[in-house]
């Protein structure tokens, strides 16, 4: 009987342990911020939460260039982008996305696409120039 | 506010949904508890909307509020002739059972208002579950560069389609892409979860493990956090508790409900992840063990209701899209013989560090419990689940010798694969549950009594 009570004492205490480390992965602060980010992107458009939201978090010029080519262009249409990458990397993640159902290829590809698009720090092939924020494309014959 | 919309939207249609499979499939969820029949409801609702969806495609119409609608009611008047099977009265949940629950349901809903926070934000949504999602829903089709395009080859194109197909058919149902209403689906997916794990464990054990069960899985804010919205690891951990729940089902008592419910859970795992088709073949192989040395009979209808669904869900895929090469990994490495041993070491000395970081003291723990507790009234659900879940772990690490990349760091993703096993473990782990409980429920009518019959007389 004394055994059974340690087994079931020292089980409980296991499972004790578990659900103690468990919660500590919660972070009320972080929880915090999430609860007002709830909040703030749950009152603007789809558009702009994402523009605003983490996943461009890490270039906050790049939501606005890429709303602006997707403005720009059909749904259809293949855009060429000179930071896309056949490797990936997340601004080609976040291009693909955030352009989708567009095609994305990068700029050795450029026969394929009907529009190029680029920043104002980078290379665009010669052509008509459209301007969008942070950006230019051209379209392509 | 666009958000509240679409989210009202998109769970009304969910809902409807929902009540149309719990309906129309009641026949195959007879025997089931009441939060069991809510899991399976919800998870056969979205398998309704995605049949919606690609029935839609199919007609070559476009998907649409209007299309999605009306295809819902048609399944909502077609599940109406369907002869309505009243679950069994339960008894009311109180004391220690009802604090654990609420308990439980508090941190559930701390996990759906960090999910919806804001739209849905991990790399491998944006690369993978989302970008197909978004592609598939607003150009209305299926398009062939999803799986052949050279300039996505980083999105997986050999991975399943029932996330990125929930997602479109889903956002089809509200009208436009929202990604953050969308993510209102990864709370419905850890409802399914602990619904299943909870209804399960109670017709095993009683309400108070059932309860604590739900508790921990609920508690486990390192796998429900904001980052797993958007990816597959929540919706397979969920379909995973129904097959292991409906596994046990069957080989404890063979019936046609019974295998349709492993049946269609085997689908809805393989349809999720390749890791799912792994466990459900893992399982079946495990099982089929058992059966061979005691009820050789029932291994055909074993086979034909966990294999079958898996090689059916293979061949569809294939025809749909060729055969795709896994890029993540170097099967011509099998060749290289000697010159895996240092991949080996390399994966084995990344598993070890992470073993020795205070982050494993929980799993040491998790260890120690199963260890300690003994099953209550004898029930052997571990010894059914328990060993295909550590052969899964065991290939997880195996298959990062073969990686393409560095094997060290393809081992850096095991913990989080290994955390889509930890609710499974959970209903497996349910009859010791009520051992730390003072055996509050060892009393329990049921408890022991369904535990698999073919594991009875086996040594744990």
């Amino acid at each position: 009987m004394r055994s059974f009570r340690f087994r079931q004492v020292a089980a409980l205490v296991c499972l004790a342990v578990l659900l103690a480390f468990e919660i500590a992965e919660f972070r009320p602060a972080e929880f915090a911020g999430r609860w007002g980010a709830l909040l703030t992107f749950g009152s603007m458009s789809p558009d702009e939460a994402r523009l605003h939201g983490s996943s461009l978090a890490f270039d906050r010029r790049l939501g606005p260039f890429l709303a602006g080519v997707a403005a720009a262009t059909e749904p259809r249409a293949t855009v060429a982008l000179p930071f896309a990458s056949e490797a990936g990397s997340t601004e080609t993640y976040v291009s693909d996305y955030v352009l989708a159902p567009r095609r994305i290829v990068d700029y050795s590809r450029l026969g394929e696409a009907g529009v190029a698009a680029a920043r104002r720090d980078e290379a665009l092939p010669a052509g008509a120039i459209e301007h969008v924020p942070f950006g230019r494309l051209i379209r392509r014959p | 506010m666009t958000l509240l919309r679409d989210a009202a939207i998109l769970a009304a249609a969910l809902a409807a949904a929902s009540w149309a499979a719990g309906r129309g499939f009641g026949p195959s969820l007879s025997g089931l508890s009441r939060a069991e029949r809510v899991a399976w409801s919800i998870a056969l609702g979205l398998a309704i909307e995605i049949t919606v969806f690609l029935a839609v495609v199919a007609a070559g119409a476009r998907p649409g509020p209007l299309p999605m609608a009306a295809g819902l009611a048609t399944a909502l008047l077609a599940s109406a002739f369907v002869k309505r099977s009243r679950p069994p009265g339960e008894e009311r949940i109180r004391g220690l059972a009802a604090a654990l629950l609420a308990a439980a349901l508090a941190a559930a809903l701390l996990f759906a208002i960090a999910a919806t926070s804001e739209p849905m934000w991990s790399n491998d949504f944006l690369a993978i579950w989302g970008l197909k999602g978004k592609t598939i829903a607003l150009s209305g089709a299926l398009p062939s560069r999803l799986f052949h395009d050279p300039m996505t080859r980083w999105s997986h194109p050999e991975y399943p389609l029932f996330v990125p197909l929930a997602l479109a058919a889903s956002s089809s149902a509200v009208g436009s892409w929202n990604d953050q209403a969308l993510a209102l689906l990864y709370p419905a997916f850890q409802i399914i979860l602990l619904a299943a794990l909870y209804g399960a464990t109670k017709r095993r054990t009683g309400p108070a493990p059932a309860a604590l069960a739900a508790l921990v899985a609920a508690c486990f804010f390192g796998f429900f956090r904001a980052f797993g919205a958007g990816m597959a690891d929540i919706p397979l951990a969920a379909f995973l508790v129904l097959f292991g729940s409906a596994m046990i089902d069957f080989l404890d008592a063979p019936s046609r409900a019974g295998g349709a419910r492993l049946a269609i859970s085997s689908l809805l795992c393989a349809a999720t992840k390749q890791e799912g088709s792994l466990f459900v073949l893992l399982a079946c192989a495990w099982s089929a063990s058992f059966a061979l040395r005691r009820c050789r009979p029932r291994i055909v209808p074993l086979l034909s209701l966990t294999a079958v669904p898996v090689a059916l869900h293979e061949a569809v895929l294939t025809a749909l899209r060729g055969r795709i090469a896994d890029r993540d990994y170097d099967w011509t490495l099998v060749r290289a013989g000697a010159a895996l041993v240092p991949r080996a070491a390399a994966v084995a000395s990344s598993v070890l560090r992470e073993s020795l970081r205070p982050e494993a003291i929980p799993l040491a723990a998790l260890a120690g419990f199963l260890l300690l507790a003994r099953p209550a009234g004898g029930a052997r659900t571990l010894a059914l689940l328990g060993p295909p879940i550590a052969a899964q772990l065991a290939v997880y690490g195996a298959v990062c010798v073969f990686s393409a990349f560095d094997p060290a760091w393809q081992a850096g993703f095991l913990p989080r694969l290994a955390a889509t096993l930890f609710p499974l473990l959970l209903l497996a782990a349910g009859p010791r549950l009520a051992f730390v409980l003072g055996g509050a429920d060892a009393a329990h009518p049921e408890a022991g009594e369904s535990a698999s019959l073919l594991l009875k007389s086996s040594p744990e």
